[in-house]
């Protein structure tokens, strides 16, 4: 049976997901803050495990969270080492990594990542919004 | 400004607040700066735009209350709101955004889980000096993880900047999995993403438990 493509909406403390299972193009954008970050990353963990089962030709992650919490780390993390383990079964899997100019902060996090999952990431070096101070920025 | 008139002049802006707060509470008719989706109760108050009661514009924010995961959102929101009122760089606005989150995510995960209101009592606030921004919690801990807390943060000021990246790829690479609410990067992320050293302090306030206050800087 066809995995359906698993999609959520974003929230105040919770990233959008859009994860096509046929194209392999995977979507991650907003912001995750939750406190119980195991209860959000759960069922997309649990989604992706099944999906890795049967992985399209090339799995790519658009990776546009403007800012995660500490306790999303490790579940992202984890997501990440899910992902390349498409490659065992001579699968492709590709990242293309969103930060602002000035944030060294998400580009120390990137490096961090790259280190821990064994794989280069495209930075993908966007421009601060010309909004400045608009709280509605980054929902 | 060195660091430390910076922070002596925080502390003595700290200890202000109860005064302060008392003044923003009974002014409270006063209208808000900006429309606010809180709602009040005796238990939980964010008293908003200090600046205009006290004449005091380093208050940036202060909350007293039972800190709660809808808080954060609230707090978030209505900081980046204050943001638009100071000339603060984007690059510092995502900082304190972040160590927001990061210290009341510790309040919630070492507080007392306990109904009672008054255990809960927790305080949050970002004072502005100059460029500068201090943002500072305090709640009431267990006695037993107050001085994890405290040994823990001790180790971290301790650590070059090389050593904090280490340790946090340590941390994630082998604890990742075994605890349900975090890894425990929680600290050490607000420590490299701030570069400077975390003071904290601890004061017994009943027989088994301490009020533990974070100091946070936030350069420009």
């Amino acid at each position: 049976m066809a995995l359906k493509a698993l999609l959520l909406e974003a929230g105040n403390r919770s990233p959008g997901v859009v994860f096509e299972p046929s194209s392999g193009a995977f979507v991650l954008e907003g912001r995750s803050i939750p406190e119980n970050a195991l209860e959000l990353y759960a069922p997309v963990l649990n989604w992706t495990r099944e999906y890795v089962r049967n992985p399209a030709e090339h799995t790519h992650l658009e990776f546009k969270l403007s800012y995660f919490n500490s306790s999303s780390t490790e579940h992202l993390l984890e997501l990440f080492n899910l992902l390349k383990t498409v490659e065992a079964s001579g699968k492709k899997f590709s990242c293309r990594w969103y930060r602002e100019a000035d944030d060294e902060d998400m580009e120390q996090i990137a490096q961090d990542f790259m280190a821990l999952v064994g794989m280069k990431f495209e930075m993908f070096v966007v421009q601060p919004t010309a909004s400045e101070g608009d709280e509605d920025d980054d929902l | 400004m060195s660091r430390h008139d910076l922070l002596n002049n925080c502390k003595f802006l700290y200890v202000k607040t109860d005064i302060i707060k008392f003044a923003s509470y009974i002014c409270s008719s006063i209208p808000p700066m900006r429309s606010m989706s809180f709602s009040r109760s005796d238990k939980t108050r964010l008293l908003q735009g200090l600046d205009a009661v006290t004449g005091d514009e380093r208050v940036v924010l202060s909350y007293k209350g039972a800190v709660t995961e809808d808080l954060i959102s609230q707090i978030l929101h209505y900081i980046e709101g204050r943001f638009t009122q100071f000339p603060t760089t984007a690059r510092v606005r995502r900082k304190i955004v972040s160590v927001l989150v990061e210290a009341m995510q510790n309040i919630f995960r070492h507080g007392p889980k306990v109904a009672l209101a008054e255990k809960a009592e927790s305080e949050v606030t970002v004072y502005r000096c100059d460029d500068d921004y201090l943002v500072v919690t305090g709640n009431r801990v267990e006695s037993a993880k107050a001085f994890d807390l405290k040994a823990r943060i001790d180790r971290i000021n301790a650590m070059s900047k090389e050593e904090l990246n280490a340790s946090y790829r340590h941390i994630l690479e082998t604890k990742a999995k075994t605890s349900p609410n975090g890894s425990g990067v929680g600290i050490i992320d607000i420590a490299r993403r701030t570069g400077n050293q975390i003071e904290f302090s601890m004061e017994k306030v009943e027989d088994n438990f301490y009020f533990c206050s974070m100091q946070i800087k936030i350069g420009a």
